[in-house]
């Protein structure tokens, strides 16, 4: 490509690892905004590539997938929870945090799949005393969920990346690289692989950057990104995603179910 | 024997470096392989890799097999079996619970296995979740593994990938892959799903290339039967043991398969009987056919762990 490739990528903690050294590439424009921006962005073509949540791929039935590279768990994530102060089973309304259809679209999976539940949803901003005024249970994501004290907030927290992992035996993608077949040569998948080893070996760097000035937090990040982050889209991972699309498709969340397609 | 084999084949010479190299033959190698009219030849491959991964060791196992509609197990129990094996699709999920449940007794002390993963597939509406809770549910009533797993009836490998992490997370193991039925062209193409699925999923420790069902349907030749498991044997490097079923193909042509790259005979009778002499006795039997093909018996376990 002659002119740099524009990415895009959330503006959560846990993407940095992904962008590691790519903000001083010439090769490449780096820009961060929360998950449902991001997915806008690559529709109205301003970025290239996005670090894009999962359930957007599955809007966009020409766009191919950078290989190898996620956000996934498997187990506990500890930055996507339904917080409630009841148990679960007694839930009838869940407060959704707007910022991410992926995580929305999971709740109403794992509701409907392992937690055998229907409540209603309202989408409300980020805030778990609000959300909690209003409705029984709240999704939270991204770094609010993550530095959460939900003891606080005297509600329970339930780990919806470990309640996938208890549903399938498989890990949750969260998101991933994407955009159109034209957005990315085999040059700039190479960057991003380099982009993400480099990441993965210097997290507690990029989590004492990320959270510079505050300790208590740093630790949280460290431990985020080092026990609870998986950034190998590797075959378990592929099946958790393909199931996830299944599972979506099968209760009307998304109009198709889509087959993965990659970038080469 | 051996020598005089190596001597006489030719036409696949240059795929033997290969096979000893360690390397699982590409696709367009096996197809060539398999083309090959000089069965000779292809058997060499197949025994070569046989030899190579496992020495002369050939194992089996003794099954006692529970078909559907025992309500009680046989006068003899479980005989010398180590695994107890309920065969025949249930009708649903409470009819296979009652299976296991009324088989645990008899398996008291030994491994109790059964049922088919594409059945349970079917059974579970092709759900994945749905699966793993019945797996879930077979595993509570005391079934350790699914018996068989048909890689001709789960889909293409990805999807074939998906269904055995499904059962696995249901806590029930799959150890082997299977084939129920499939028409000698298809059996390349099989061979290598198999080996995908095993490379993807880790933890297959035996494949059983030949048909178990439908075998009068569209009946295979020996010629065939012998190519096919030397194929997989060249094919598929991460699965330990390639299989032959005792039972269902003779002992004839489960003592040719050995010189054709099988290493293991599954489910031998585990029962004895007393009038056809020692000489006649199941155990007596296998370990003669194994000797005769050069090479020494040795029965294994479920898992696969060798018991002599």
């Amino acid at each position: 490509m002659t002119r740099p490739v524009r990415l895009g990528a959330v503006s959560y903690l846990n993407v940095r690892p992904l962008v590691h050294g790519i903000a001083g590439d010439p090769r490449a424009s780096l820009r961060f905004d929360l998950p449902s921006a991001c997915a806008d962005l690559l529709a109205r073509g301003e970025i290239d590539l996005g670090m894009v949540p999962s359930i957007t791929y599955a809007d966009r039935p020409d766009d191919r997938i950078v290989p190898e590279v996620c956000i996934g768990s498997a187990g506990q994530v500890a930055s996507v929870a339904v917080y409630s102060r009841r148990p679960l089973r007694d839930v009838r309304s869940i407060a959704l945090d707007s910022s991410s259809r992926t995580s929305a679209v999971l709740t109403r999976i794992l509701c409907a799949r392992l937690w055998h539940i229907a409540p209603t949803y309202t989408p409300r901003a980020p805030d778990g005393e609000s959300m909690l005024a209003a409705a029984d249970a709240a999704l939270l994501i991204g770094d609010p969920a993550l530095f959460l004290d939900h003891r606080a907030l005297g509600a329970d927290k339930t780990d919806l990346g470990e309640a996938w992992t208890a549903l399938t035996g498989l890990p949750f993608v969260w998101a991933f690289w994407s955009g159109p077949p034209s957005g990315a040569d085999a040059d700039v998948v190479a960057r991003l692989h380099q982009a993400r080893d480099a990441g993965v070996a210097a997290v507690d760097a990029i989590a004492d950057v990320y959270c510079a000035g505050d300790p208590a937090r740093q630790a949280i990040a460290r431990r985020y990104l080092r026990d609870h982050m998986r950034y190998d889209l590797d075959s378990p991972s592929l099946a958790g995603l393909r199931l996830f699309y299944r599972e979506a498709h099968a209760l009307g969340l998304v109009s198709r179910n889509p087959e993965l397609k990659f970038l080469t | 024997m051996e020598e005089n084999r190596q001597s006489i084949a030719g036409a696949l010479d240059h795929l033997h470096p290969i096979v000893l190299s360690g390397r699982a033959l590409t696709p367009e190698e096996a197809a060539e392989a398999a083309a090959c009219p000089d069965l000779v030849s292809v058997g060499v491959l197949g025994e070569s890799v046989r030899k190579a991964m496992r020495g002369d060791r050939v194992t089996f196992a003794r099954v006692a097999v529970v078909p559907a509609g025992a309500v009680a197990p046989p006068a003899t129990g479980r005989g010398d079996a180590q695994e107890v094996r309920l065969v025949d699709r249930p009708a649903s999920l409470d009819e296979a619970r009652a299976r296991v449940a009324a088989a645990r007794s008899m398996a008291e002390g030994v491994t109790l296995t059964g049922f088919s993963t594409a059945d349970l597939l079917e059974m579970a509406g092709h759900d994945h979740v749905t699966l793993a809770g019945f797996a879930k549910a077979l595993a509570a009533a005391g079934l350790a593994a699914v018996a068989e797993t048909p890689v001709d009836r789960l889909g293409d490998a990805e999807q074939a990938s998906e269904v055995v992490r499904a059962v696995r997370h249901g806590g029930l193991g799959v150890w082997r892959l299977t084939v129920d039925h499939v028409p000698p062209d298809d059996r390349l193409a099989l061979i290598a799903r198999a080996a995908a699925v095993a490379a993807d999923v880790g933890g297959i420790l035996a494949f059983a290339p030949l048909s178990r069902r439908g075998l009068a349907d569209v009946p295979s030749t020996g010629y065939d039967d012998v190519k096919t498991v030397a194929i997989a044997r060249v094919m598929c490097r991460s699965i330990p043991s390639i299989q032959v079923d005792w039972a269902l193909y003779g002992p004839k042509l489960a003592q040719v398969a050995i010189a054709y790259g099988a290493d293991d005979l599954d489910a031998v009778s585990p029962y004895d009987d007393p009038a056809a002499g020692a000489r006649r006795a199941p155990r007596a039997e296998i370990e003669r056919h194994i000797r005769a093909a050069y090479a020494e018996p040795a029965e294994r376990g479920v898992k696969y762990e060798i018991l002599s």
